[in-house]
């Protein structure tokens, strides 16, 4: 009967051993080979003999109530892995064999497979989440456990809803289940953005793709949080709300000189004809406001704001010049009961800032600071020189709600607020932060609750010499000559010496005024004269730069003069001039 | 000169702003508005016609290229002198204005015995003139070096009228078809002029052209 047993088996009877053609060609012995059970034990389990034989004596004790598995080494050195599983007839015993080797191969090989899908699935940076039909949670990624805070542990087996908010949770449970039976989606395959919940509490954004594997009723989500994503989108079209409101208040501002420029002038015409005195009064008053007016809207073009301003600014601004422009505009920004007071000494550096962005800038600080104050509310922009720290600041000072140190430590960050956002320029503080940063300067907070708050911008003094006060010590501007034939050209020439700060004296071709010039604007009738060539010469070795308008005649190439061939171009000429003027204040 | 009062040609399409001006005229014994255009389309028939010596121009119209225009009519009609009046200062309006051979640049906010002086000025004496407020806008560069001149030209400089006057509308948001129609051109004329501003301003795609003109003010008006 055991010999035909298609498994090994092996019959006892005292010490005497006999195994069956199957458990033959299981171990590679004959059965004259392994004959008695301590031959057995001593040849098939090498230097674990000991450790086996103790083993089968304790199930024999037993009565062979459990099986074992154990390894085998055959006569020809393979290793099997063979489960025993004994029985006792009268005085003897069967054991029956059943070779395990491939079941434990093909086990390890789907162990090592899973471990190896697992490690894939945890070097992706993707959450990867796999949930059966009933939305249980079957694998969790490391990338899903570091997007939701949760471990494996935690998540696997439970319902996946509870990575959504309680809101989305029924809807999500209902819209499975629907599916299931229609099996109609419009999500699975379909990407999409939802918000999710992390362990925390705390909601984000993540886009989200669906797959279901049909035959296993297996549903797969891959997903990535998108929330710095999500913020860079805001920004940008915060940045971009900003550009357009900017631009459309800087269109206001032109569109109402259009308006502004017949109405000062149909005043003039009514000045001029004399009014009665009754009504002079309320003339004035008119003139009063369309002066007002006219400064709105000669300051609102200081908001057109680029929003992809940045790096340093080469805008040299003169705080007193910027405040005189932009007054009328600020002053308004603030609620009617708040005080305002501005006081901008007239003797500061010039700071390395667009005004625009100043404005900006301004702005939000002044806006922030009306929301702070409360009816009695006082609010101070001010300026002044930092003498040791070599820089100019400019602050707001509000006696208002003041800030906790959370709120004034976040005060920076874009988007963070203290209030619903409204159609303020909404950036805030980050947006002053970014202007004072553009121009190599800090920004510093000062708050107490209940006490008010003071925000201060400090610019580097910009790094320039005034051409004024670069002549020689004289404390007066520089000359420039213009030799120039053309009314036209000279004038343009002279229009942009002023703006650069030369003073300008006109001289004839063949003036001797060049003596304390520090630069000489000549054109060809000037070359034409043969002896200019050498007056030149001379300027030039005295210090004095020259710039010749239109070609350069042969004998004057190995001057060194600055040409403009064609002084029609007017920035070649102004960059001419300018940089005569940096030449000249070194 | 003569005292023969100052012809002046308003060429702007805001009506009511041109009479205003006419009315304020009218005090000055010297000054003169001879005539008014709705754009500069017509600028030399009605230049000859009239003769004025100063020709106050608007920029932001519809119609044709006002610096184009004004090129024009410098080799025309010489001895009418341009100066323009607008409601923007900006720097390439300021140097295209030059470029096209103007004598004067004036804001529409500047003070109106300003401008009127600013006329006078320029008719009498031949000479170019900035107002104030002009003058105070146009900052200077700090830190040039020598060789270094080129490219401070503004890359708005380098374009044609034409392609001025087409990034304009790309900047207003008109399409391609709509340019080609307002201009009476084809559309692969558009997209050939869209292409070249695209390569003089370094730019690679429209929407950074957009964001450009936004930037540089030309899509205001």
């Amino acid at each position: 009967m055991v010999e035909n047993l298609s498994s090994g088996a092996v019959f006892i009877e005292g010490d005497q051993l006999y195994m069956n053609a199957a458990a033959e060609e299981l171990t590679g012995y004959r059965g004259d080979e392994l004959s008695t059970v301590d031959e057995w034990f001593s040849v098939l389990f090498g230097n674990r003999r000991e450790e086996v034989r103790r083993k089968y004596e304790s199930h024999r004790q037993r009565g062979f109530d459990t099986r074992s598995t154990t390894l085998i080494v055959r006569k020809d050195g393979q290793e099997r892995r063979v489960e025993f599983t004994g029985s006792r007839w009268n005085t003897h015993e069967i054991w029956l064999l059943h070779d395990e080797t491939e079941l434990a191969q093909a086990a390890r090989a789907l162990k090592e497979s899973e471990l190896r899908l697992q490690a894939i699935l945890d070097t992706a940076v993707e959450g990867i989440i796999t949930a059966d039909h009933s939305g249980l949670v079957i694998s969790f990624n490391r990338a899903a456990a570091h997007i939701f805070g949760y471990t494996p542990d935690e998540i696997l087996g439970q319902n996946i809803s509870m990575l959504m908010p309680p809101s989305y949770r029924q809807k999500h449970t209902d819209y499975i289940e629907q599916y299931l039976k229609a099996r109609q989606s419009k999500i699975i395959g379909v990407g999409m953005e939802i918000v999710a919940q992390r362990k925390d509490g705390t909601t984000f954004p993540i886009e989200l793709a669906i797959s279901e594997i049909d035959h296993l009723h297996i549903f797969t989500g891959v997903l990535r949080d998108i929330s710095d994503r999500k913020e860079i989108e805001a920004r940008l079209m915060q940045g971009h709300r900003l550009s357009a409101i900017g631009t459309l208040a800087a269109g206001l501002g032109h569109d109402m000189n259009n308006i502004l420029l017949p109405v000062r002038a149909r005043l003039d015409l009514i000045d001029h004809a004399g009014l009665p005195d009754a009504v002079q009064e309320h003339f004035v008053e008119i003139r009063k406001s369309t002066k007002y007016l006219q400064d709105l809207a000669d300051g609102l073009h200081l908001l057109v704001m680029d929003s992809g301003d940045s790096g340093v600014s080469e805008e040299l601004t003169s705080l007193n010049d910027w405040w005189e422009q932009v007054h009328s505009l600020l002053g308004r920004a603030l609620p009617k009961e708040v005080l305002f007071t501005a006081s901008i000494p007239s003797d500061l550096p010039e700071i390395r800032v667009a005004p625009h962005q100043l404005t900006q800038a301004v702005l939000n600080m002044l806006v922030n600071s009306g929301k702070a104050v409360g009816a009695d509310g006082r609010v101070e922009l001010w300026a002044d020189v930092d003498e040791d720290n070599q820089c100019v600041r400019l602050g707001v000072t509000d006696n208002g709600s003041g800030m906790s140190d959370e709120v004034r430590h976040r005060a920076i960050e874009p988007f963070f607020t203290t209030q619903s956002r409204g159609l303020g320029t909404g950036l805030g503080l980050s947006l002053v932060h970014r202007v004072v940063q553009a121009s190599g300067g800090t920004i510093e907070i000062q708050s107490e609750v209940g006490k008010g708050t003071t925000i201060i911008l400090k610019f580097p003094e910009a790094p320039q010499q005034s051409i004024n006060e670069s002549s020689q010590g004289t404390g007066r501007p520089p000359l420039a000559i213009i030799s120039v034939q053309d009314p036209r050209t000279g004038s343009i020439a002279e229009s942009l010496l002023s703006i650069i700060g030369f003073d300008v004296e006109p001289a004839n071709a063949d003036a001797d005024a060049t003596d304390h010039a520090a630069l000489w604007i000549i054109d060809a009738s000037v070359q034409a004269q043969p002896q200019n060539l050498d007056r030149v010469r001379q300027c030039l070795t005295e210090g004095c730069r020259v710039i010749v308008l239109g070609a350069l005649p042969p004998e004057w190439e190995s001057l060194d003069v600055q040409v403009v061939e064609n002084p029609n171009d007017f920035f070649k000429l102004r960059a001419a001039i300018e940089l005569a003027a940096d030449e000249v204040s070194q | 000169m003569t005292n023969l009062p100052i012809r002046v040609l308003c060429v702007e399409d805001h009506a009511f702003l041109v009479d205003g001006l006419r009315a304020r005229f009218e005090i000055e014994t010297d000054i003169k508005c001879v005539g008014h255009l709705e754009s500069a389309d017509g600028l030399i028939a009605t230049a000859v016609e009239l003769r004025p010596d100063i020709v106050l121009m608007d920029i932001e119209m519809p119609g044709p290229d006002p610096f184009e225009a004004v090129e024009d009519l410098m080799r025309m009609v010489p001895s009418s002198r341009v100066v323009f009046l607008s409601a923007y200062i900006r720097d390439h309006y300021i140097s295209a204005a030059v470029n096209a051979g103007a004598f004067g640049y004036f804001s529409k906010s500047d003070e109106t015995d300003e401008i009127i002086e600013g006329i006078r000025t320029v008719a009498r004496r031949g000479v170019f003139v900035l107002s104030p407020k002009v003058k105070a806008r146009c900052t200077p560069t700090k830190g040039l070096k020598r060789g270094q001149i080129e490219p401070l030209t503004t890359k708005l400089d380098s374009l044609t009228p034409r392609e001025h006057e087409v990034l304009r509308m790309i900047g207003r948001g008109m399409t391609r078809t709509e340019i080609a129609k307002t201009l009476c051109r084809s559309v692969k004329t558009i997209d050939g002029h869209r292409e070249k501003i695209m390569d003089k301003l370094d730019i690679h795609d429209r929407g950074e052209l957009v964001r450009f003109t936004i930037r540089e003010g030309l899509a205001e008006a």
